[in-house]
């Protein structure tokens, strides 16, 4: 089910006021793992199965991981959970790539090799509720996390329907404290909290669903066509019309992802529960690590958890950090999909950290210098990482690999072809002017930092003004043709 | 103050949803220009012989002065219009019908392509599948809302402003083909593309290859039956031609809808015994193409209207 679909708005206003029937609190929660389920079924129809496997395996696992005092037999048994959801997304996402390479392989050395494709369906969402469960395991695993004693609880932390198809990933140790959360009601006695809305959480996931929408079907949806255009067959294609087609796919997955983020946020919002920030202004970004803490903050940091830190982290040599970075976004970019553009972004993104880092280490005195704490400074330092932020979404979102190379090329190599770009600008004028529009808007948002807070605390005429504005914008914007939100194929 | 907020959310949607129906009702209609009436109501139409051509913008690509000409040259007593209109489909021509009928043409050629049928598969099932809760939740909404696409009539609001003010450099289409009086030309299509951008193209392309699919079934191919029926009755001899496509564009076909076309021609053949002409892959390799699923308007591509005149000389002879 697409959020930005006539079936998500009944859907959601059904479980809001189902939720505002049902008083009694474990029936709630009940209610929101049958709609989660129902909401994965509508997509997914039965691969619905795998999600409640990956879920009873790894609820009783982590189970038994804490009740056990034996090292070994942890170990064991979380090698069996993570065997489990790796060995499912393994199978599910990487099994045909891994025959394909095998086959091609093969015939390199003319051995013949024919496997027939599986042709599997890739289960929506899997990336995400796979590596939600990982780190309720590890963290059980860890001592972080006493494991959820009510599979109900769990069951909702894992098929939570607001994140999971695209996230954020979620943690359990801030979701499920959040089903417990003891409130003390007016005669003083405290119990646990039901699920109420409440009007500030009203008012702010509104607001910020309605932002997602915006981003998504009023940029997002309407750049997506020049890029579709350009990406099709670049080969011709001049610097110009390069560099306009990757800026315009860089504002085009962060409205469509972000977006998707701000309407999961605040859907959950609505319902009672705080999901983390997915991102935060990341083309205002000073340095490819300083990226990585803005875009996809609730992958970037269970890689980092998850896979940076147990492979060594920084505290090993420096070789070892820079291999640890390149190896942990490499991995990165493969969680994004199978195939060879995704491996090679991750690769660019690891080789940026490794060499940002390299250079942070042998020029300590670069971060503290007056000229990289000046606006000047800063403003190139944001110039430089986008630049190389955006080279890499060419290999992202540009498959082939004769076009890659060519957009790459055009992209780095500057031609100086500027003849036709008049004559582009003028036939793309709806795509550019909202590219422009992005810019201008996410300029005043970067200067407003507490923008949403604003919102939050305004006037409840203006509020509805405002909603009015951004639904007439998605309404008299919106362009007939609904598109997947990227994401969705991860 | 959750009520408050409700009502807010409610104001907001009201107001947005309302502007929008307005928007789509009264401004939409202030934007079409009559301009069919003066062509159906002129008399001297009414009163001479005539042949017409209908079909969506691949049809008013023809070079008319040439198809003129070469009509001319054989002192034959009739003359050809050519009803050509943007995003023509049978449902859409279906309107037009009765004041076609009124003009007694002796022929009608209608040219057809996969486009005229397009109609997501889906929808036509969708009402035969009622096991699958999907089709069940989408039944709920109405059919108009989900084709519904406000995007081109606020830019076109927005084009009409800016046009006032002079800031905004209109498209301009002053080729206007003999004879052809719904339909004009702007420079650009009179350019041929290469390869690399016909492959560049299709995705730009509505409905896109890819993506047609229809049916025996369809209200498109219904309607198409129709037409040919009412005009057999009022004795007006209708041809069928399939309009051409480039290679790019016939690659891009799924295979069952290029059966799906073959059986309506088939049918059309049989039942109503209607002649049919297929150019549809005449000159899907030639270097003559504007866009994917339209030759281009010059005398390079003159070989399409020449074969058209052709058709219609075949077609009038006693």
């Amino acid at each position: 089910m697409l959020f930005n679909s006539y079936e998500f708005v009944i859907f959601f206003v059904l479980v809001l006021t189902a939720l505002a029937i049902i008083r009694q609190r474990q029936f709630q929660h009940l209610l929101l793992i049958a709609v989660s389920y129902f909401f994965f079924y509508f997509s997914s129809n039965y691969l619905l199965s795998l999600l409640i496997a990956s879920t009873i395996l790894d609820f009783y696992i982590a189970k038994e991981i804490w009740n056990t005092k034996n090292i070994k037999r942890k170990k064991i048994l979380l090698s069996i959970s993570l065997a489990g959801n790796l060995g499912l997304l393994g199978f599910f996402k990487y099994a045909d790539f891994a025959i394909d390479q095998f086959n091609i392989l093969g015939n390199h050395f003319d051995l013949g090799t024919s496997i027939p494709l599986l042709d599997l369906v890739l289960p929506i969402g899997i990336s995400f509720y796979t590596f939600q469960t990982i780190s309720y395991t590890v963290d059980v695993y860890r001592g972080h996390l006493e494991p959820s004693k009510s599979f109900r609880e769990f069951a909702l932390f894992v098929a939570f329907f607001p994140q999971l198809v695209a996230g954020p990933i979620l943690r359990a140790k801030d979701f499920l404290p959040q089903l417990r959360e003891k409130i003390n009601n007016s005669n003083g006695i405290s119990k646990l909290r039901q699920i109420t809305i409440h009007p500030t959480n009203l008012k702010i996931g509104i607001t910020l669903m309605a932002f997602g929408f915006l981003k998504k079907m009023f940029f997002a949806d309407n750049i997506a066509p020049m890029v579709n255009e350009i990406f099709a067959s670049p080969i011709g294609l001049s610097s110009f019309e390069i560099w306009m087609g990757t800026i315009a796919f860089g504002i085009q997955i962060y409205g469509d992802f972000s977006g998707y983020s701000d309407i999961a946020i605040g859907a959950a919002l609505i319902l009672g529960f705080k999901i983390p920030l997915n991102f935060n202004k990341p083309y205002f970004a000073t340095s490819p690590s300083d990226f990585w803490r803005k875009w996809h903050i609730s992958l970037s940091s269970w890689l980092r958890d998850y896979l940076y830190i147990p492979l060594g982290g920084n505290k090993k040599s420096p070789n070892r950090t820079y291999l640890n970075l390149a190896t942990v976004m490499l991995l990165g970019g493969l969680w994004h999909g199978a195939s060879w553009n995704f491996v090679i972004w991750g690769m660019l993104h690891g080789g940026y950290l490794a060499i940002h880092k390299v250079v942070s280490d042998k020029f300590p005195g670069l971060k503290i210098h007056p000229f990289f704490k000046s606006k000047f400074g800063k403003i190139i330092s944001i110039l430089i990482t986008q630049y190389f932020v955006f080279l890499a979404w060419i290999p992202f979102r540009v498959h082939d690999t004769a076009d890659m190379w060519y957009s790459i090329q055009k992209y780095v190599l500057f031609d100086f072809q500027m003849s036709e770009s008049f004559t582009f600008l003028l036939e793309h004028k709806w795509p550019v002017g909202l590219m422009v529009l992005f810019f201008v808007l996410h300029f005043i948002i970067y200067l407003r930092p507490n923008l949403m807070e604003r919102i939050k605390n305004c006037d409840l005429k203006w509020w509805t003004l405002i909603l009015t504005v951004i639904l007439l914008g998605i309404v008299f914007f919106y362009n007939g043709n609904p598109e997947d939100f990227i994401y969705f194929r991860f | 103050m959750n009520l408050k907020i409700v009502s807010g959310v409610c104001i907001a949607f009201v107001i947005s949803f309302g502007m929008l129906y307005v928007a789509i009702n009264l401004l939409d209609n202030s934007y079409r220009i009559d301009y069919k009436t003066e062509f159906f109501s002129d008399q001297d139409i009414v009163n001479e012989n005539k042949i017409l051509l209908l079909g969506s913008s691949h049809i008013g690509h023809l070079n008319m002065s040439h198809i003129i000409t070469q009509i001319e040259n054989k002192n034959l007593d009739f003359t050809v219009y050519n009803l050509a209109d943007n995003g023509d489909s049978p449902k859409f021509r279906y309107n037009d019908l009765e004041q076609i009928i009124n003009l007694e043409p002796k022929i009608v050629f209608y040219g057809i392509s996969y486009r005229d049928f397009d109609q997501p598969i889906e929808s036509t099932n969708s009402k035969t599948n009622n096991l699958d809760i999907r089709n069940s939740v989408g039944e709920i909404i109405p059919e108009e809302l989900k084709s519904i696409n406000p995007q081109l009539l606020t830019r076109k609001v927005i084009r009409n402003m800016l046009d006032d003010t002079g800031i905004n450099k209109k498209p301009t289409y002053e080729i206007k083909p003999a004879n052809t009086p719904f339909f004009a030309l702007g420079d650009i299509q009179t350019k041929i593309s290469d390869k690399n951008e016909l492959q560049r193209q299709l995705l730009i392309v509505l409905p896109p290859p890819a993506k047609i699919q229809f049916d025996s079934n369809n209200e498109e191919v219904e309607k198409f039956y129709e037409i040919i029926n009412l005009l057999q009755d009022k004795e007006i001899t209708v041809v069928v031609f399939t309009t051409p496509l480039s290679r790019a564009y016939l690659d891009e076909l799924p295979k069952s809808t290029k059966i799906s076309l073959d059986n309506i021609l088939k049918n059309i053949s049989e039942k109503y015994d209607v002649e049919i002409y297929e150019f549809e892959e005449k000159y899907a390799d030639l270097g003559i193409w504007n866009n994917v699923d339209h030759i281009a308007y010059n005398n390079e591509s003159i070989i399409f209207s020449d074969e058209i005149a052709e058709m219609i000389l075949k077609e009038t002879r006693p």
